[in-house]
């Protein structure tokens, strides 16, 4: 089944992503990407299997509730962090209150 | 329903409930959160005493049995994390009430304080409780966003880059323990670890569903080279929250991870994954160890020792692989988990009072 | 003739498949992050269509509202405060002759271990048990009684998340958008309604097709977005969407909703916006 190996690869760039960004907005995308690969994982084995499966499916609707919210808490956290190397206009570090 | 019944149901759903309450009446939050605890404490109890005196206790949720439904499950090991968190909760939470300067002026913190830490205590509670797979899942966010928010009330920007460190890692950890649970769905089609124990083979799947799920699990549990974020996360937290995430929150992943050892994964102990792990477990406890020693402040000299720690208690994997000795490994892991969360809650509360 | 059938579905799985690998890479190693975030809404409407060639027209319905929507909201909102300009995109790990290779034999044997999966499934179990269960569609027996305690677990972590959010109190620089567009307000009142009603449908529509309260919750959560949103351009329509309203609404109505996390999909977007109430009456 393709869709498997789509979910495999997925999960690949989601890990890579995860460890080579740089900026965190992208390692919340990376690991967006992850959690989207596992669902897909599960939805096709569902898929698979007969007759078809409506548990994977329940798993996955609870799943990206809890992914959003995640999201919603590492963006929160993320626009509240200082980044390293950032600089205002003049070149000075700028200083978050 | 029976007293164990009752005593399961407001484990989770009280603190849950407390939560809410003193999050819309933040002026009762204080007597809401230590009254929640106090009964959960007790609820711990009387869950612990049913399991010593008739043995593990099994309840399927909403009458639908286990491969469909959702089942709790207490056995010793889960009864004593019970007792642990509600143990080192209350103390936590009576620190808190007492600290100096909490009932003052930081107004935000106080506030959400509360409602954060009964999060915290629902989420343990589900998960030492739970029997399936996913449900764990959930359960481990509802801990691991709630920790991460406790971290990030400390004042000042290390607190938010040790929130975000941790709230990664985590995530990350989450992440590789659900695609493990999937890999193992796919296999069998249960997700209930009793019956996973009954079925589980070990062909490639599993063995993978193994690694990963183990990965995902040490990284939450900072067992050594997967232990970046936990120094600064338990350094830069407030008190009463650093005693509670070195003793409980650590210890709820590896709990997990030797729940599962010791059930579904049991068989792949013997294949060369008790070395492994076992090895990992002293790798831990020499780099946690010489960190330690190297710190200059207490906190952290405190955050580096859980690292070492809990590389003493991997090697129960390896200890358990005989047959003879492996009911003897098990109880002395639970016992030093148990040990060290005390000790180390005790650690943290005593530095705050001394310096 | 069963090849000739057959094809077209294979090419459109295969399209799909690239396009989805493409903008996951776009989306974490790319050049620019408007640019990434931009590919990951996409990627986000892209997987609602291999959810709908899996056949899970819920999830469908759920990927787009919330995986698409609501997540992309929150991280056009997010980054419309950061100062996106100094990235540049992933560089190469400085290790990537080790990285690849490794991820490559990964890859690999996560490809031939999910090749292989015998994927039994519960689909017998839930057939039969689902004339007990009180519904017709079988997703919504398994969230709302069969594994209802997650779905309960699930609600608290969508409070959770709210009250996290709001713990962290406001941020030093509100949103600003980025396009003052004129049109919005009017389009926000005028739209709104039809988002509340199609909630509804979608509510009751649960109970025996693809749909549910969840789905709702979502549509009428990104409604609340949209009058948000419009609201900010031109005083303070959106204040009947405040925070405290909604807080209360919500707590009032949460223990008594059957399960599903209608008004906390509504209340999370709203919150994660900052403090919308306070910041949009002092703009």
């Amino acid at each position: 089944m393709m869709y498997m190996v789509l979910a495999g690869a997925l999960f690949g760039i989601g890990l890579s992503g995860l460890f080579s960004a740089r900026h965190p907005l992208r390692k919340v995308l990376s690991l967006n990407v992850l959690s989207a690969s596992v669902f897909l994982l599960l939805v096709a084995v569902a898929r698979q299997s007969e007759p078809l499966d409506a548990v994977p499916h329940a798993i996955v609707l609870t799943g990206i509730v809890v992914t959003v919210s995640t999201t919603a808490v590492a963006l929160a956290l993320l626009v509240r962090l200082p980044i390293r190397g950032r600089q205002d206009a003049a070149g000075r570090p700028k200083e978050r209150p | 329903m029976t007293l164990g019944e009752w005593a399961a149901v407001a484990l989770v759903v009280l603190p849950l409930l407390a939560a809410i309450g003193a999050f819309v009446v933040p002026r009762a939050a204080l007597a809401l959160a230590l009254v929640a605890v106090v009964i959960v404490l007790a609820a711990a109890g009387v869950l612990v005493f049913q399991v010593l005196s008739v043995g593990p206790w099994r309840q399927t949720l909403g009458g639908w049995p286990a491969p469909l439904g959702i089942a709790w499950h207490a056995d010793g090991l889960s009864g004593a994390m019970l007792l642990l968190t509600a143990g080192v909760a209350t103390c936590a939470g009576a620190y808190r009430a007492a600290e100096p300067g909490a009932a003052g002026n930081m107004l935000v913190a106080q506030r959400f304080f509360w409602p954060l830490w009964l999060f915290l205590v629902a989420g343990l509670n589900a998960l030492f409780l739970s029997a399936d797979l996913f449900n764990i899942y959930v359960a481990q966010e509802l801990m691991g966003l709630s920790a991460v928010a406790l971290i990030a009330l400390a004042v000042g920007t290390p607190a938010l880059a040790a929130a975000w460190s941790y709230l990664l890692a985590t995530l990350l950890g989450s992440s590789l323990y659900l695609l493990g649970v999937s890999l193992l769905y796919g296999r069998y089609g249960v997700l209930d670890i009793g019956l996973l124990t009954d079925v589980f083979e070990a062909d490639l799947a599993s063995v993978l569903a193994a690694v990963v799920m183990t990965l995902g699990l040490l990284l939450k549990a900072a067992v050594f080279p997967l232990h970046f974020w936990l120094p600064a996360a338990h350094g830069k937290a407030p008190t009463a929250v650093s005693a509670v995430l070195s003793a409980v929150v650590v210890a709820a992943p590896f709990y997990l991870a030797v729940r599962l050892w010791l059930g579904p994964f049991a068989e792949l102990l013997g294949q060369g994954g008790a070395t492994l792990l076992g090895l990992l477990g002293v790798a831990a406890i020499l780099w946690g160890g010489l960190q330690a020693l190297l710190q200059r402040r207490l906190k952290m000299l405190i955050a580096y020792s859980t690292v070492s720690q809990f590389g003493f208690g991997m090697l129960v994997f390896p200890l358990a692989v005989d047959a003879d000795s492996s009911q003897l490994a098990w109880t002395g892991a639970v016992l030093l988990v148990l040990a060290h969360g005390l000790a180390k809650a005790a650690l943290f509360w005593r530095r705050a009072a001394c310096c | 003739m069963g090849a000739v059938t057959i094809w077209p579905a294979a090419v459109f799985d295969g399209l799909l498949a690239l396009a989805l690998l493409w903008l996951a890479w776009q989306a974490t190693h790319g050049a620019g992050l408007f640019r990434s975030v931009v590919s990951f809404i996409v990627f986000g409407l892209l997987m609602a269509l291999a959810w709908v060639r899996l056949e899970a027209p819920d999830i469908a319905l759920a990927e787009a509202a919330i995986g698409a929507g609501v997540t992309g909201a929150l991280l056009l909102s997010a980054l419309g405060r950061l100062e996106y300009s100094d990235d540049r995109g992933a560089s190469a790990p400085r290790e990537w002759w080790l990285w690849v290779p490794a991820g490559l034999a990964v890859l690999g044997l996560l490809a031939v271990v999910a090749w292989q999966l015998p994927t039994p499934g519960l689909g017998e179990h839930v057939d039969s048990a689902l004339a007990r269960s009180g519904v017709d569609n079988p997703v919504t027996a398994v969230l709302l009684n069969f594994r209802a305690f997650d779905t309960l677990l699930e609600v608290g972590v969508l409070l959770l998340a709210a009250i996290v959010l709001w713990s962290f109190g406001a941020v030093a620089r509100p949103l600003v958008p980025a396009v003052p567009s004129p049109a919005l307000p009017a389009l926000g009142r005028l739209l709104f309604p039809v988002f509340v009603l199609l909630s509804v449908y979608l509510l009751w529509r649960g109970s025996h097709a693809p749909g549910g309260a969840f789905q709702a919750g979502a549509v009428l959560g990104a409604g609340g977005i949209l009058m948000l949103l419009s609201g900010r351009a031109r005083g303070c329509p959106a204040r009947f969407l405040g925070v405290a309203f909604y807080r209360w609404v919500w707590l009032v109505w949460w223990p008594w909703r059957p399960g599903r996390p209608l008004w906390g999909s509504v209340s999370l977007p709203i919150l994660s916006l900052g403090q919308p109430r306070r910041s949009c009456c002092l703009s």
